[in-house]
């Protein structure tokens, strides 16, 4: 499978701190997919997030977008115009005093012509459901439409991958479900490739393969069935388990007969509603 | 109590004033600023207020609005007339009671400067009434672009200005949120004297700081993940147009500045 994103031997070192955050992390993103990269708080996965698109640069080691490399001055905006990134905060990511405004940002940095500008703001802004809030102030619009307002600035760079650091973390289950299927839905009809970055594994659920990092280093890669097997290894990455394999197994102790430990809430339901 | 910020103090109408280019607006706020100064004597007062009353009313901004920005300057306006009329002695004595003398030209004089001061404040908050703070932000860019030659940072001015704008209802929501926070805990914000209320505020403030430094940095990162670099090559959405009635606006200010010549003594 082609690659759009390799990381290779990464090590780096925040300025006067003695020991690596990332610790020669080797990493292939394929086009298309949607990768999650889960971790503890100081696992390092978000300044892994943050070499993806140059806003940090490796100590040792490369990071490649496409045909570029983030090292490089002169490729550095294309990798950010590539890379796009949502960030954790939906507040502090908005720039423009309304969601065209914000929009168009992205757009003005990159010395998109007037013209062009306005067609991409009102095509990303149906891509993301936010039509009806091109003229809106940031204040008037929830922490999920914020974020999804931040996706429609990325969409309307013409990226090949969206970066999601946490972009979850600070919104209501609701904001959650906006953005996640938003994302879900760009992934599968027009194959953006998804990096989400989180530490909670319900999300990782959906994602197509799996990476676990911990205290710096890669510590398991593989499709989400293949990791959540892995107890022993989740539980000393400082990581829950997503709540319907810990309910099922549960069941499972108390002589419930389930096939197996199931990963998602519907699969478990259904198996349930079957059960004699 | 926070709910509902209006920003600036900019009333939403359609008339032919907000219609105008920010430009134009502000060129002709800064022009007459000046040529207030030209009216000396009754009928250039005559015809600056005619002028006045005349765009007030074009601009479809009711006089309540105007009087708000007006209130804060009226004492001073007051004030300052009464010294020209106790203090001015020129012209025929009018009124003598002790020491208290009042002259004639003392009273005209008194009545130039408040009238002077009142028109000055009142086109110059029309301008805000009717612009809003985001466009005066752009005209002052663009109107300050030949300044970046002597590498004045007018980009960079109008950006944070621009983002000052967008972050203060965020901040207020913010203020609110930590007030009620500290009020939970025992916090009193609105009683006792002045100095204890005061003090009060400080665990306001240092979160409010705090968070706003951290907001900083997080847009910073989130500017420069989206390709930002400064000034250099970049384009802009918000286009401003100027129509023919902008230049007209500048026009007629230009005739009300020649009739203004001719007409003072």
């Amino acid at each position: 499978m082609e690659n759009i994103i390799t990381v290779k031997d990464v090590t780096f070192n925040y300025p006067g701190e003695e020991t690596p955050t990332l610790k020669g992390v080797t990493l292939d993103v394929h086009k298309g997919e949607w990768l999650s990269i889960v971790g503890h708080n100081g696992s390092g996965k978000s300044t892994l997030a943050k070499m993806l698109n140059g806003l940090l640069l490796p100590s040792e080691g490369a990071v490649y977008v496409s045909q570029y490399t983030t090292g490089r001055p002169d490729d550095i905006w294309e990798v950010r115009r590539l890379v796009g990134m949502v960030f954790q905060n939906p507040d502090n990511q908005f720039v423009g005093t309304s969601v065209q405004d914000d929009i168009a940002f992205g757009l003005e940095n990159f010395g998109v012509p007037r013209e062009e500008m306005v067609k991409r703001i009102n095509e990303s802004v149906a891509r993301v459901g936010m039509e009806a809030f091109l003229n809106q102030e940031p204040h008037q619009l929830s922490g999920g439409q914020k974020q999804r307002v931040a996706i429609a600035g990325i969409l309307a760079q013409k990226p090949s991958v969206i970066v999601l650091d946490e972009a979850t973390s600070m919104l209501d289950p609701i904001g959650r479900i906006e953005v996640i299927d938003t994302v879900r839905e760009l992934n599968k009809k027009e194959g953006i490739t998804v990096i989400s970055i989180t530490h909670d594994l319900e999300e990782a659920l959906s994602a197509d393969r799996v990476v676990v990092m911990k205290m710096g280093e890669k510590a398991a890669e593989g499709i989400p069935e293949d990791i959540f097997q892995q107890r022993e290894l989740l539980k000393s990455a400082g990581l829950d388990l997503p709540f319907s394999l810990k309910l099922s197994e549960a069941l499972r102790q108390q002589g419930v007969e389930l096939d197996k430990s199931y990963l998602t809430q519907e699969e478990l339901v259904n198996a349930l509603w079957k059960l004699a | 109590m926070l709910q509902n910020v209006i920003i600036g103090q900019y009333y939403p109408a359609s008339s032919p004033l907000h219609r105008m280019d920010s430009r134009s607006k502000l060129i002709a706020a800064f022009f007459y600023l000046f040529i207030v100064f030209l009216a000396n004597n009754w009928v250039t007062y005559g015809v600056l207020i005619a002028f006045t009353v005349v765009t007030i009313s074009l601009s479809k901004v009711p006089f309540r609005f105007l009087y708000k920005g007006l209130k804060p300057i009226l004492l001073l306006v007051v004030f300052t007339m009464l010294l020209h009329i106790f203090l001015t002695k020129e012209g025929d004595l009018l009124y003598k009671a002790g020491f208290l003398e009042i002259y004639e030209g003392g009273v005209i004089q008194g009545i130039f400067i408040a009238l002077r001061l009142l028109l000055l404040v009142m086109m110059t908050s029309l301008l805000t009434l009717t612009t809003t703070p985001i466009d005066i932000t752009d005209g002052l860019e663009h109107l300050l672009g030949p300044l970046k030659k002597w590498k004045l940072p007018v980009h960079e001015f109008a950006l944070m200005m621009s983002i000052s704008l967008r972050f203060i209802p965020t901040l207020l929501q913010e203020t609110e949120k930590i007030m009620k926070a500290q009020m939970a805990r025992g916090a009193d914000f609105t009683s006792g004297p002045i100095k204890e209320r005061a003090k009060a505020f400080v665990p306001l403030l240092v979160p409010l700081f705090v968070s706003s430094f951290k907001r900083a940095e997080e847009l910073a990162l989130a500017m420069e993940a989206r390709g930002y670099r400064g000034g250099e090559g970049r384009t802009r959405l918000r286009a401003l147009a100027w129509h023919q009635r902008d230049t007209f606006a500048l026009l007629l200010l230009a005739l009300l500045t020649l009739s203004l010549f001719l007409l003072r003594n």
